[in-house]
């Protein structure tokens, strides 16, 4: 039996033998034939389920509709709570493993990674993110003390203080609570009591403000964690609680406080970046990187903005390193770009170096060439495999003077072949990051100036989404072709690259300059090729189909392999399958769009 | 008339019952209550197959009551037959642990009570079980009987399919039931728990 319960996935894959032991004799399994109820709001909740084998889906939550299939678990808010806050019924006949609600709090008091994991995933949803299963990496973050984290020191009144001197103190004190020492001891006065003290109508200027505080006080020790802050909250139901140091009251940790540890980590990477006085500072800054792109992942945090988050991160380094290696008075005559996948702010873990560097016309260093030279190699130290195109500053093409990259774009655009029209495509989605932006605009200019002269061209430049067919059949079967043994798909060629690509090319024939694919669908949004459903469900199957790389990414990386884009569905739960039918056949229907509009048929 | 026969059956093993101490094997049973259960034997021959090893859930209502599940090894009187070991997975040194067969079948019959029994191929486990208990007890075991092929063939069988492929690989997978490691008896209980409560309709209380 224990063989078929999931002990290998999270959290129940932190558990030592013995506890899976105790799990396993303790489970039940339940039936739920579809549309019945498993639970409503105020039912009694004394178990965790996980899902075996159906699909459960859970409404009335602030997140809408959200879905739980096989080995997926719920609902943990709810067993913390001890009551049921929201409706769960069966999607499809479903079957679940039950686990009593005492063995699930026995092993988060014995076993402080599983109480990380599974208070983490109260945190999401009291966080109302984005609901994104996945294994959680976050223990580290959770079992933080709450001595080490931002909490705020008290404002603290007199017993004779007003209700009107208390609200005074919590907008100067920018705070949504004070203490107030009274004669019945020490009480706590929020904005909650605040509004409540408004609506009695009664008079601020006269009433003490020790009459209408709260004396039962949550504390916490300061040397407690992350976690039992987070247990404590959700058990009460309360946004605050007194943190103590030895008994004495040092502070208030806010709700607020608590999770935005949790997304404050990137700046503190950022602020890693920017301090960093040598590039061995740089090396562990990006080192930090993966890690974080893992933890926020778990954390529930949409892919958009996580790729947003990374690429932002990673030309600050890009950036940081430039100007360590380069010398100030160089930095006004070039121009640094990213360019591809990491121009676009859709890079979300490190792959290929895609840079290149503009040159003032006339301009000379001595150095440059060295320099050059070293940020490849530098970038490469960190981490960054070399591109297999050479599109690095160390080669020749990619780092010129701006009339050599006039007559570089005059020969991708004027000899179509599928290796200069792929050079075209990464330079449209060039982002300068160093030095000089006019460098770039000028020559941005001069290829939207001949493309004006060449409407035709575009059909040339949009004929690549041709080459791969998504994966799916007419009557919606995925297609697996790809892999060792022709079990796999192409996440990248049949979903992903069909996408950006096209937009693409509707963003230069429109002159949207974006280069972000979620920026140029927005701008793209009031154009007649493209109907605004189309607009929205390609923004929602590339957030989708992105996901799902980052998520086989994230796994493959763990086990020492490079990201290779290809994908089991086998590995992917029924709901996955689903959504990933769904988002090829988007696809599909994009690529009919653009080969009518371009008459790709006729090339 | 069926239910006066069996009636007058159960009153007939009821005078030939041996030991008063199992009447209760009589009594009514609790509502909404069954017993998944399955056997690991000897041999294939329902006259001469011992038991090797016994599993038995509860199923009351909705829920197949895993954490209170009996799971006894049966040390055999006679060999095992060689060809069924690697079926099993139980040699002679496995099972030379387990229990004489009249204690796991005393603690059989007070798990399962009074409750309707549920199997797959039922007929063969029980007959054995039944072997051993004659002798003993007087008459076999008395509860009603569930096998959950039958129930699959009754809900799948029609004029224009009249053969229904009875394996449990078919049955798992038309009903899209989990498969899960077979030929271990607690799963083969579960197995056969699933499919009753999935072809069994009375739930309670739809959305």
């Amino acid at each position: 039996m224990t063989s078929a319960f999931p002990f290998q996935h999270a959290p129940f894959d932190t558990l030592s033998s013995q506890e899976q032991q105790t799990v396993a004799s303790s489970l039940d399994i339940l039936y739920f034939p579809a549309q019945h109820r498993i639970l409503q709001p105020g039912d009694a909740v004394d178990q965790l389920y996980v899902v075996m084998k159906g699909r459960v889906e859970e409404t009335g939550g602030p997140n809408g509709t959200v879905h739980y299939s096989e080995q997926e678990v719920f609902d943990s808010r709810a067993l913390v709570n001890g009551t049921a806050g929201m409706l769960l019924h069966a999607a499809e006949d479903t079957i679940v493993w039950q686990i009593p609600r005492d063995v699930i709090l026995d092993l988060t008091r014995s076993n402080p990674r599983f109480a990380a994991f599974f208070y983490d995933d109260v945190a999401r949803k009291l966080a109302e993110l984005a609901h994104q299963p996945y294994r959680q990496e976050a223990e580290d973050l959770m079992l933080t003390r709450i001595s080490d984290i931002a909490y705020r020191p008290p404002s603290r009144l007199d017993c004779n203080a007003t209700v009107m001197s208390a609200a005074r103190a919590m907008q100067a004190g920018h705070v949504t609570s004070v203490l107030v020492e009274g004669e019945k001891g020490c009480g706590i006065f929020t904005q909650s009591d605040l509004r409540n003290f408004i609506i009695a109508g009664l008079d601020p200027n006269t009433e003490p403000v020790e009459w209408h505080a709260s004396y039962r006080l949550h504390t916490i020790e300061e040397s407690d964690y992350l976690h039992q802050a987070m247990l404590l909250m959700v058990r009460h139901t309360i946004q605050r609680l007194i943190v103590t140091r030895r008994g004495e009251i040092c502070g208030i940790l806010e709700q607020v406080d608590l999770l935005s540890s949790l997304a404050n980590n990137p700046h503190s990477v950022g602020g890693q970046i920017e301090r960093a006085g040598s590039i061995s500072d740089l090396h562990s800054a990006a080192a930090a990187m993966q890690p974080l792109t893992a933890r926020l992942f778990a954390s529930g945090m949409k892919v958009t903005l996580i790729a947003e988050l990374m690429s932002e991160l990673r030309q600050k380094l890009l950036e940081r390193l430039f100007t360590l290696l380069a010398p100030a008075e160089l930095l006004p005559h070039v121009c640094l770009l990213v360019l591809g996948s990491e121009g676009r702010g859709e890079q979300i873990l490190r792959t290929d170096q895609d840079n290149a560097l503009i040159i003032e016309d006339g301009y000379q260093h001595p150095q440059l060439g060295e320099i050059c030279q070293r940020f490849t190699a530098e970038l490469l130290r960190m981490g960054y495999p070399p591109c297999p195109g050479g599109i690095m500053l160390s080669t020749r093409e990619w780092c010129g003077s701006v009339s050599e990259f006039r007559s570089r774009i005059k020969q991708w655009t004027g000899a179509p072949d599928a290796r200069q029209l792929m050079a075209l495509a990464i330079w449209t989605d060039a982002r300068p990051i160093c030095g000089n932006p006019a460098l770039h605009a000028g020559l941005d200019d001069y290829l939207r100036r001949w493309l004006d002269g060449n409407p035709a061209f575009l059909a040339h430049f949009a004929w690549p989404v041709e080459q791969f067919e998504p994966p799916l059949t007419l009557f919606s079967r995925l297609v697996t072709e790809a892999g060792d043994n022709r079990q796999q798909l192409d996440l990248k060629k049949g979903g992903i690259f069909p996408i950006v690509h096209g937009i693409r090319s509707l963003a230069l024939e429109h002159g949207v300059r974006a280069c972000n694919t979620y920026e140029r669908l927005q701008q793209l949004h009031d154009i007649p090729t493209l109907p605004r459903e189309l607009a929205r469900d390609l923004a929602e199957a590339l957030a989708f189909l992105q996901g799902l790389q980052l998520k086989t990414g994230l796994v493959q990386l763990r086990a020492g392999q490079q990201p290779d884009n290809l994908i089991d569905p086998r590995d992917l739960t029924t709901l996955e399958r689903d959504l990933l039918k769904d988002s090829l056949g988007v696809v599909k229907r994009f690529r009919q769009l653009l080969r009518h509009h371009y008459r790709l048929g006729a090339l | 008339m069926r239910r006066w026969w069996q009636q007058a059956l159960l009153q007939l093993q009821r005078r030939r019952l041996r030991d008063p101490a199992y009447a209760y094997l009589f009594a009514p049973p609790p509502a909404q209550e069954w017993v998944s259960i399955d056997c690991e034997t000897t041999s294939l021959d329902p006259g001469s197959a011992e038991i090797l090893s016994i599993a038995a859930v509860r199923i009351s209502g909705n829920c197949i009551s895993l954490s209170e599940r009996l799971e006894l090894l049966v040390q055999p009187e006679g060999a095992i037959t060689p060809a069924s070991i690697p079926i099993h997975g139980l040699r002679a040194q496995d099972v030379a642990a387990g229990l004489p067969v009249r204690e796991a079948l005393a603690r059989l019959l007070a798990f399962i009570g009074s409750r309707p029994l549920v199997g797959y191929y039922l007929e063969f486990d029980l007959a054995v079980i039944d072997r051993q208990l004659r002798p003993w007890l007087g008459i076999g075991l008395p509860n009603p009987r569930i096998d959950v092929s039958g129930l699959y063939y009754d809900r799948m069988v029609t004029a224009y399919h009249p053969d229904v492929d009875l394996s449990l690989d078919a049955i798992l997978h038309t009903l899209q039931l989990p498969d899960l490691p077979r030929h271990d008896p607690l799963n083969d209980a579960i197995l056969a728990a699933l499919i009753f409560l999935k072809l069994h309709s009375q739930i309670p209380e739809p959305l």
